[in-house]
């Protein structure tokens, strides 16, 4: 996971459980209502708010915005300031499950390394909603404070994780090339070990990236270039297993067309068919031909043991 | 058709039932018909929800139960040896049909239903724990009626309770009403049974796969899914699942290495990339089932990402593979899933 996508992805971890990483907005009574709300400022201008989350009870709103860099933008940070609760309900079409006016705590969440800066920044601008820091081992509230004092409890101290929260998202326009040609290659493999013959750049897109088709269309077709184009890198590299057929004017997708897929092998064949395809992704050298590794020699020792999968011999003690 | 199989239930050899998991495309007859292709045909019976299922090489006649829209039963009196050859090379070319993967946990509250026969557990830990060789295989068969007592007295030794995976189970089921009926169990779904009563065998059998099954389907309630529009927003429904091991592995490296080798019985395709802390994500393709998932690792836990439409068939079975290759004591960080998991420590 690209660590400019920690935020966003901090910010849906706390509001699940059991995924690894600390509940503390879900214990808050919080849940996860939508990610990415573009919200109107005094009619005019723009702001998106990468996540929006809703007290149970619908007495407080939280709205963050992830900053993946150290740099604190005036304008944007200003408009911020100006947002109601009313214009997240009603752009973010949530739905308010009791008749009280709720409250919006406007919060930002940045990197640890980031930290120092993204403070200063804010002190400069003379801005004071709450930022919280995600750092390798822990995530504190850092500057500012929550209206809604269950949250201002809950960041009080600074939190413990075990690890960078969960990818639940993993790309965006700026990811690098490597990560759409990664995402894009598992498709390709998965394609192959269902015997499909061809199979569009899209359809793999969105295979990788599930909520693509709910994104804007602009974002969309940002997102499917970046695809495409890691298909055409794939198509050199795996020249002789995949074939790409561009898009045209009357074929309006991309089309990759499978030429050879290890599931034309037999089963030994087919798992060095899948093995030779991990190899090219990390490029490690090849083994010479006819040298065993240690796993073959364990496989060699499995071979007349009465399995290599579960139970084989279902004769057991009556 | 059930009643001849009630009625001869009680003579000659065991019968024995498979259950496999099934996602037919086409009604189940035709599925069936497309299963056997060519080695074999497809009967009715007067029963609706009965298939009578002959391959011709070897000779082997399956009775197909799929009242269970899911969980279809392949009952048979042929022997094992020819049956399950079979079933596994339905289960290795098919992206359909996959075996039951029974987990330890629910082995274990299988022998207490009933009085304990005999037990075996299989772990086979060198390739993938190869620098902890204090307790890599442990493989043991146990009759009698003491198992608990063994198995508790393995379990006290911190380097053998990690090995301690059981692949298959016996108990002797008696019932005043019904009679009595023995059962043994593998872990991948196989059920052989002897006695006087089907409807007890059947019973059992409902048993195990009604667990293995609420497994299956809180494992799918977790799956991310997506909604909404551009306009409003996107809503992300869904959780990453989390399995933690008991002890820290020693090598991650070596670890992940294996698991993403494409090998039995993981058949896991990945190429792990580098994350904070030494962690590694690997974006991977479960070749049983031709469906890619997410996985993150660390030394001590997985995490695992699986989009709607995936099986979750495809993390029973990791679960299960992992208690017999890495660690038996795996545990699901979320609660209701730990419990479906090992139901009877629940």
């Amino acid at each position: 996971m690209e660590p400019r996508l920690t935020p966003v992805n901090a910010f849906v971890s706390l509001c699940r459980s059991g995924d690894g990483w600390p509940s503390v907005l879900e214990k808050a009574g919080y849940y996860l209502a939508r990610l990415e709300v573009p919200v109107k400022v005094d009619g005019r201008d723009t702001v998106v708010f990468d996540a929006v989350a809703v007290r149970g009870d619908g007495k407080f709103i939280l709205a963050m915005e992830a900053k993946s860099g150290s740099n604190i933008e005036q304008e944007q940070a200003c408009r911020l300031t100006k947002v109601e609760a009313a214009s997240v309900i009603r752009s973010g079409a949530i739905a308010v499950r009791s008749e009280v006016r709720p409250v919006l705590d406007v919060c930002f969440f940045g990197l640890w390394e980031k930290g120092e800066r993204l403070k200063k920044g804010l002190h400069q601008e003379g801005i004071d909603l709450p930022l919280v820091l995600i750092g390798p081992d822990r995530l504190a509230l850092e500057a500012g404070q929550f209206r809604d004092e269950e949250l201002a409890r809950a960041f009080s101290v600074p939190i413990q994780v075990d690890g960078p929260p969960p990818a639940y998202l993993r790309v965006d326009e700026r990811s690098s090339d490597e990560t759409f040609r990664e995402l894009l290659r598992p498709g390709i493999v998965a394609s192959m070990s269902r015997r499909e013959s061809t199979v569009s750049v899209r359809v793999l897109a969105e295979r990788a990236v599930p909520d693509l088709g709910l994104m804007g269309l602009r974002h969309q077709q940002k997102l499917l270039r970046r695809f495409e184009q890691a298909a055409r890198t794939l198509a050199i590299e795996l020249s002789d297993s995949i074939h790409l057929i561009e898009r045209t004017a009357a074929c309006p997708d991309a089309v990759l067309r499978i030429l050879k897929s290890p599931e034309d092998s037999d089963p030994r064949g087919r798992t060095q068919g899948y093995q030779a395809l991990a190899r090219r992704s990390t490029r490690a050298p090849k083994e010479a031909p006819g040298q065993l590794t240690i796993e073959d020699l364990l496989d060699e020792l499995e071979e007349g043991a009465d399995t290599d999968e579960a139970g084989d011999d279902v004769e057991v003690p009556l | 058709m059930r009643r001849q199989l009630e009625q001869s239930f009680s003579e000659g050899t065991a019968l024995k039932t498979w259950v496999l998991e099934v996602h037919p495309d086409q009604e189940p007859r035709a599925f069936l018909h497309e299963m056997v292709r060519g080695n074999g045909s497809v009967e009715p019976t007067e029963d609706a929800y009965l298939q009578l299922v002959r391959f011709r090489a070897p000779h082997v006649e399956f009775l197909v139960d799929h009242l269970e829209d899911r969980f279809w039963s392949f009952h048979t009196r042929d022997r094992v040896s020819d049956a399950r050859p079979l079933l596994r090379g339905l289960v290795t070319t098919r992206r359909d049909v996959d075996w039951t993967w029974l987990a330890t946990g629910h082995l274990e509250s299988l022998l207490a239903q009933g009085r304990p026969l005999g037990a075996g557990t299989d772990f086979r830990g060198e390739r993938f724990l190869p620098d902890e060789p204090e307790a890599s295989r442990l493989q043991l068969r146990i009759g009698g009626s003491r198992i608990d007592q063994l198995l508790s007295s393995v379990r006290k030794d911190p380097a053998w309770v990690r090995a301690l995976a059981l692949d298959r189970v016996a108990v002797c089921i008696e019932d005043e009403d019904f009679g009595h009926v023995k059962e043994a169990v593998s872990r991948e779904g196989c059920f052989a049974a002897a006695g006087d009563s089907l409807s007890l065998h059947q019973e059992f059998v409902r048993l195990a796969v009604g667990t293995y099954r609420r497994l299956v389907e809180a494992i799918e309630q977790r799956m991310l899914s997506w909604s909404g529009n551009p306009d409003s927003g996107r809503e992300l429904s869904g959780s990453a699942m989390v399995i933690h091991f008991s002890q820290p592995l020693a090598d991650l490296d070596l670890f992940v290495d294996s698991l993403f080798s494409s090998r039995e019985p993981f058949r896991l395709w990945g190429v792990p990339q580098d994350g904070p802390g030494g962690m590694k994500y690997v974006e991977a393709v479960d070749l049983h089932v031709g469906h890619r998932l997410r996985m993150e690792l660390s030394k001590s836990w997985i995490r695992l990402l699986l989009d709607k439409g995936c099986c979750g068939n495809t993390v029973a079975r990791l679960a299960s593979n992992l208690q017999h290759r890495v660690d038996a004591n795996i545990r699901f960080e979320d609660p209701e899933l730990q419990a479906l998991l090992a139901p009877r420590a629940a």
